[in-house]
């Protein structure tokens, strides 16, 4: 297989797969709740524009701040894709030179693509409230988008740098063993700082800093450019390369996670201790299989938090739905619990998917139970919440939420969780 | 009685793998399982822990059939896997609360037992890890330790020196030989034939599926022609044998 021809395969199969994970996210409940939350919170955005607001309102100081911590974030999104395999260590080792030249410019054009992408998405979530801001301010618009792209760009380069092994590489490795340093300088302060000044400097003022900030991206730009000549030089560091790009799919993995049960995910744990006092009193004088599904929840690192921030986020879409129907309030309760238990239902199947659940002498009916009750006070609990933040939008939202919440909960434990088991079940035939 | 298996046929997903395979493994025995690779050892392990329905024969341990009372069955057997398994999020003291409690054995009574057999592995200093942290020899030995502590009828147990220390092969095979003298039964897989002679008491030969030889290390050694010590040479014969058939 010719070496310049690797990536692009590499990348098609990955688009296969990504197929395939977006099939199983656009299912039909995700669907749905994709619609009403969006459709929330651009009703809650588009409220803000409707809406009279004094002159003031958008000058304070707080929105430059805002739209500097979005764009912050927003620069946090899209890195280097390179589709390292660990077995690329062993069958690629000696074929440094042509990957560096050939495979990774292919990545670091790919990479840019989807970093680009995530920007634009940033900026343009953010532009009705710049408009506010500036009265249209074209060129400061211009020099924000300049900065962001060549900033992602410059980072981009700087990710590959990373991975490889240079004779001079003292401010490299420096990094590299101060991590901390390295979030905290380039991806925090530096776009902290200078978004923060496009955003409020005269325009005079920002001439001055696109030119120092061209005069400082041209010296980067040289300094992690690969020459021909230099390529010779310099080899690729394996074990940094394999890293980067597990993390890389892992992060892509939970992000599928977050909403689907995504096949062969690579697991991962938190020991989480101060959560051992809680599962102790929970899973005293309950059955062995309880005991261990509140252990293997506690210290689980997709599962809880997802379900956490899934409560959350339930909570304040209840709580933020100011001027909606007291049924769509309904709705959204409704569907956080659904989702609550739609997540739990890994931890079930990758239990008995364990050889030692397996062969504990259990039967499946008791399995099952303690599955059924851990679930059932989560949904309890995140019933409760609801409820609560309902609470600010009168009676009528109230009583509505309630009766959907007891509907819901009918529902999941009679007829979609055991239907669950059994689909399960066959499928492990 | 012990474990009895009569006409054992199965696999997987519809593959027929095991072809009425028949034996025995009698309380206070040591019976190995031998063969080549595909043989099928592994396939009448996993029927005989109920990882596999067997199409027809039976599983008999004690008087219990494993068809019709699978959790009764599981309870009075140990199992060995060649690869560790473990739950990720689990430490070593829970995963052996775990396994007392699904066996129904009260802490009180056999964790001095537990204990012994911690220090026995050298893993009494490490109840509080994390699988994470441990080796692959070290996971090995959680397995062997939550394997003795049951004290089960049958103990079975797939390539019990994979990956254990020459202190640790010595120690699985002094726990194997107290179990059975205990009365308890072991069904084993094994490859190293010359040092299995010297503890086994029946070698089991699969051969395609099916049962080719029953009997002791002696008899085995007397029907191949060869000297108990060069014992491991069964595998040439046999892959030589298997050779000129396809011929």
């Amino acid at each position: 297989m010719a070496l310049n021809k690797l990536f692009m395969q590499r990348f098609a199969r990955n688009q296969r797969t990504n197929l395939k994970y977006l099939r199983l996210l656009f299912n039909d409940h995700f669907i749905v709740f994709l619609m009403i939350a969006i459709g929330g919170l651009l009703l809650a955005y588009r409220q803000l524009f409707v809406t009279q607001q004094s002159d003031e309102f958008w000058y304070q100081l707080w929105w430059p701040l805002f739209n500097t911590l979005w764009l912050v974030i927003g620069l946090n999104m899209g890195h280097l894709v390179t589709y390292f395999k660990p077995a690329d260590r062993l069958f690629l080792l000696g074929s440094d030179q042509l990957i560096i030249k050939k495979y990774l410019n292919y990545s670091v054009i790919l990479s840019c693509s989807y970093a680009f992408l995530w920007q634009i998405i940033f900026m343009a979530t953010i532009i009705p409230i710049f408009w506010q801001i500036y009265n249209g301010d074209m060129t400061r618009l211009a020099l924000l988008a300049g900065f962001i792209m060549t900033y992602k760009w410059l980072s981009l380069l700087g990710e590959r740098d990373s991975l490889l092994i240079k004779t001079r590489q003292s401010f490299n490795s420096w990094l590299m063993t101060h991590p901390m340093m390295n979030i905290s300088i380039f991806r925090f302060s530096i776009p902290v700082i200078m978004i923060a000044m496009i955003l409020l400097l005269s325009i005079q003022w920002l001439l001055v800093l696109t030119v120092s900030w061209l005069l400082v991206a041209a010296i980067m730009a040289k300094m992690l450019f690969i020459s021909q000549g230099m390529v010779t030089k310099i080899g690729i560091d394996w074990h940094k390369a394999n890293l980067q790009a597990q993390k890389h799919e892992q992060r892509v993995l939970h992000f599928y996670a977050m909403f689907a049960n995504v096949p062969h995910q690579p697991k991962t744990i938190k020991r989480r201790r101060y959560l051992d006092y809680v599962v102790f009193k929970l899973a005293k004088h309950r059955s062995v299989m309880y005991r261990l599904y509140i252990t293997r929840l506690a210290r689980d690192v997709e599962i809880l938090p997802l379900v956490l921030r899934l409560i959350a986020v339930g909570a304040i879409m209840v709580y933020a739905l100011q001027a909606a129907p007291s049924w769509l309030i309904a709705i959204v309760g409704a569907l956080t619990v659904y989702l609550v238990v739609f997540q739990m239902l890994p931890l079930y199947d990758e239990t008995q998917k364990n050889m030692w659940t397996r062969l504990l002498p259990i039967d499946t009916k008791a399995k099952q139970k303690a599955f059924r009750l851990l679930s059932g006070q989560l949904m309890a609990l995140a019933t409760i919440i609801m409820i609560i933040a309902s609470i600010i939008h009168g009676l009528q939202a109230v009583g509505m939420t309630i009766i959907s919440l007891a509907v819901i909960i009918v529902f999941l434990n009679n007829i979609y969780i055991p239907r669950q088991f059994s689909n399960k079940k066959s499928n492990q035939k | 009685m012990g474990l009895k298996i009569k006409n054992l046929s199965g696999g997987y997903a519809g593959n027929r793998i095991l072809k009425n395979v028949s034996f025995n493994v009698d309380n206070g025995k040591i019976v190995a399982l031998i063969g080549l690779n595909g043989a099928g050892k592994s396939t009448t392990m996993n029927h005989i822990i109920g990882e596999l329905q067997p199409t027809s024969g039976t599983i008999v341990l004690n008087g219990t059939n494993i068809v019709q009372e699978p959790t009764a069955f599981k309870s009075k057997i140990a199992y060995i896997p060649e690869q560790p398994i473990l739950y990720d999020e689990l430490t070593l003291a829970e995963h052996l609360h775990l396994m007392l409690a699904a066996h129904g054995l009260d802490d009180d009574e056999t964790w001095e037992n537990v204990l012994s057999l911690l220090r026995r592995f050298r893993l009494e200093d490490k109840l509080h890890w994390l699988p994470i942290h441990f080796s692959k020899g070290m996971r090995q030995k959680v397995m062997l330790v939550s394997a003795f502590m049951l004290q089960a009828p049958l103990l079975i147990v797939d390539e019990p020196f994979l990956g254990l220390d020459t202190l640790a092969q010595r120690d699985v095979v002094e726990l194997m030989r107290q179990q059975a003298n205990q009365g308890g039964s072991v069904l084993m897989t094994t490859h190293l034939l010359s040092s299995a002679t010297a503890f086994v008491d029946e070698f089991v030969v699969l051969r395609d599926g099916e049962v080719q030889f029953i009997g002791t290390p002696t008899s085995l050694a007397d029907s191949y022609q060869l000297p108990l010590a060069k014992l491991d040479d069964l595998f040439d014969m046999m892959q030589k044998e298997s050779a000129d058939g396809v011929e």
